[in-house]
């Protein structure tokens, strides 16, 4: 059986606004193995966001554990859990989450300079060139399209090569063929290279390419029956 | 020079710094120029006031004096002290050396007021000489260098405005101005009937009258009769003179208040550009890059355009210096651009710290949300 790369036991997380308690996430066991490909859908409001920052180690739970790649996160100061995030977690964000003053290849350097170590050139050809984006390496973020700025986060990620990769809306700004493109894109990724891959969206034709649909409805993670999934259409 | 930015580009710290430098060069130029400009008026008005303030002691600095002796009713003006020889023959302890200085106006391609210092042939007020040699009889004179502007030369033979007598100029000393007017050094007994005959001071006649004493030791190794005379440091006799300690104040405080702006500015300019980039550092804190890295990207920045800035500045301040050598007092004291340059780093570091106080606020959390 594949590994757990990522787990909650009993994460939930509340906080009181205007006096009153918001449950943002109930009581939850979550578990993504390596090579999984796992989406999150629910309308807005529902719990998805915090779910993720939880899952991803932005914030610490109100109770219960997260545990990412066997580490324990819940006793880690705000120093220890940013390097888990660094070693162990790719963010890829609705808005592509890159440097807007870096070239493709440096968004990809940059990891290394944080980290202190050295560019793996190698690695890096090879990704730009699975990727389809090796022509693009000089280009700066703002002057790719918004599916090229995806592939581009996602080459970053693979290049950080986390443990668990964590998708917040990627497809949010593009056409239907380029949101495609990209989760299958993605999906290949997770499973080639056994990551741990959750991807939250509210676009339910992305969730053909995913090994598992979970639910979000008032801070309540349900796993969506299997029959459902496979009666979608395929893309 | 790609090369170059390639090779800075890669040093671990300062990737992100420099790189966005690269990236935004007009926003970056338009902050370098600011500081530039703040710092070449910095840099030049610190050599207009170091250049007059010298050109106001120099002739006395360079005696290496310990202080000076003057009449105690002169209020420390020089011009009004008259010592007797009876009062400052009581003066004991070795080193003493008389000096007299009225004023007097030389004409030769311009007119110029100059200091006349008379001084005894073997004392050690007797100027270095650059030029020529010293003085030997009592119609010579040793001029300071600066009046080759107006067209004195070596063996010119001259008499001061309003006076018959004629002199010869056998010598030249650098650095030799008092009160921002060259000097001419002659010796005490001709320095008496000079003065006397351009000022009309009959005490002046008496063949033992000097304006001042210039002491070589210490208050301590000296005795003086204090009931005709006050001694004064050399630094104090400086800033007594008239309108010395005026123009240095002014010019020292307007220094300061300009880097005070300058680092405000730059810190000003930081701040806002951070704020900027709030979600870009949102973004990279949640991946985990963490708060150390990024301010140390910012304080970077702000050192990289701080010294380019003052470089600039201090380029242009030294090419305006060589234009304008002849025209004003412009003298560089590597020292005080040191200090310039510390204090400039110093408060733009003081700023920067309000721009890593905001990277340190971002909530990673909201770059997600």
């Amino acid at each position: 059986m594949a590994k757990t790369m990522l787990e909650l036991r009993g994460a939930s997380r509340e906080f009181v606004q205007g006096g009153e308690t918001v449950h943002a996430l109930r009581e939850t066991d979550f578990s993504v193995q390596a090579g999984e490909f796992v989406a999150v859908i629910g309308p807005s409001g529902s719990g998805k966001s915090t779910f993720l920052t939880i899952a991803g180690g932005l914030q610490s739970p109100t109770d219960g554990t997260v545990v990412i790649n066997d580490i324990d996160t819940t006793k880690l100061s705000k120093k220890q859990l940013s390097n888990v995030r660094l070693k162990h977690v790719g963010f890829i964000l609705q808005a592509s989450n890159l440097v807007p003053f870096l070239t493709v290849e440096k968004q990809l350097i940059l990891l290394n300079k944080v980290a202190g170590t050295k560019p793996d050139k190698v690695a890096i050809e090879a990704l730009l060139h699975e990727l389809g984006i090796e022509k693009l390496r000089h280009k700066y973020p703002n002057e790719l399209s918004g599916g090229e700025r995806q592939r581009v986060a996602i080459a970053k990620v693979l290049y950080g090569n986390p443990s668990v990769i964590l998708a917040d809306e990627p497809t949010a700004s593009l056409d239907t063929t380029k949101a495609y493109d990209v989760v299958q894109l993605l999906a290949r990724e997770t499973r080639e290279r056994g990551k741990a891959t959750i991807m939250v969206t509210h676009d339910e034709r992305l969730i053909t390419y995913c090994d598992k649909v979970y639910e979000m409805h008032d801070g309540v993670l349900m796993l969506r029956p299997r029959k459902s999934v496979a009666t979608l259409p395929p893309a | 020079m790609g090369d170059v930015v390639v090779a800075v580009g890669y040093n671990e710290d300062m990737f992100l710094a420099i790189n966005e430098l690269m990236k935004e060069r007009v926003r970056f130029v338009l902050i370098v120029l600011v500081i530039a400009l703040v710092s070449y008026l910095t840099f030049f008005l610190t050599a207009l006031a170091y250049g007059l303030a010298t050109s106001y002691t120099q002739g006395i600095d360079k005696w290496q004096a310990s202080g000076i002796l003057l009449q105690k009713d002169a209020n420390d003006n020089i011009a009004r002290s008259l010592l007797h020889k009876t009062d400052y023959e009581k003066v004991t302890g070795t080193d003493a050396a008389l000096l007299g200085v009225p004023s007097a106006t030389i004409e030769r391609d311009a007119k110029k007021d100059v200091a006349l210092f008379g001084i005894e042939q073997a004392s050690y007020l007797q100027p270095n000489i650059t030029e020529g040699r010293a003085v030997r009889t009592d119609t010579e004179v040793v001029a300071s260098d600066a009046l080759k502007k107006i067209g004195l030369r070596l063996g010119d033979v001259f008499s001061f405005q309003g006076g018959e007598t004629k002199y010869m100029v056998v010598g030249f000393s650098n650095r030799a101005t008092f009160q921002a007017a060259p000097i001419v050094y002659m010796n005490l007994s001709e320095w008496r009937a000079a003065a006397s005959e351009l000022s009309g001071m009959t005490a002046m006649r008496d063949a033992t009258t000097v304006s001042a004493v210039v002491t070589k030791n210490d208050m301590g190794a000296l005795a003086y009769p204090t009931d005709v005379m006050n001694w004064r440091t050399i630094r104090d006799f400086s800033f007594k003179l008239p309108g010395y300690n005026a123009q240095v104040l002014t010019f020292s405080t307007m220094i300061i208040f300009l880097i005070v702006i300058a680092s405000f500015v730059l810190a000003i300019f930081m701040y806002i550009l951070t704020l900027q980039k709030k979600p870009v550092f949102g973004v990279l804190k949640a991946e985990g890059v963490p708060n150390r890295y990024i301010a140390r990207s910012v304080k970077g920045q702000i050192v990289i355009l701080s010294l380019l800035g003052m470089a600039i500045g201090l380029v242009l301040t030294l090419v305006t210096g060589a234009a304008l050598a002849d025209k004003v007092p412009f003298l560089v004291n590597p020292l005080f651009y040191l200090a310039i340059v510390v204090l400039f780093l110093l408060g733009a570091a003081i700023g920067g710290v309000a721009s890593v106080w905001a990277v340190t606020k971002i909530d990673p959390v909201e770059a997600i949300g």
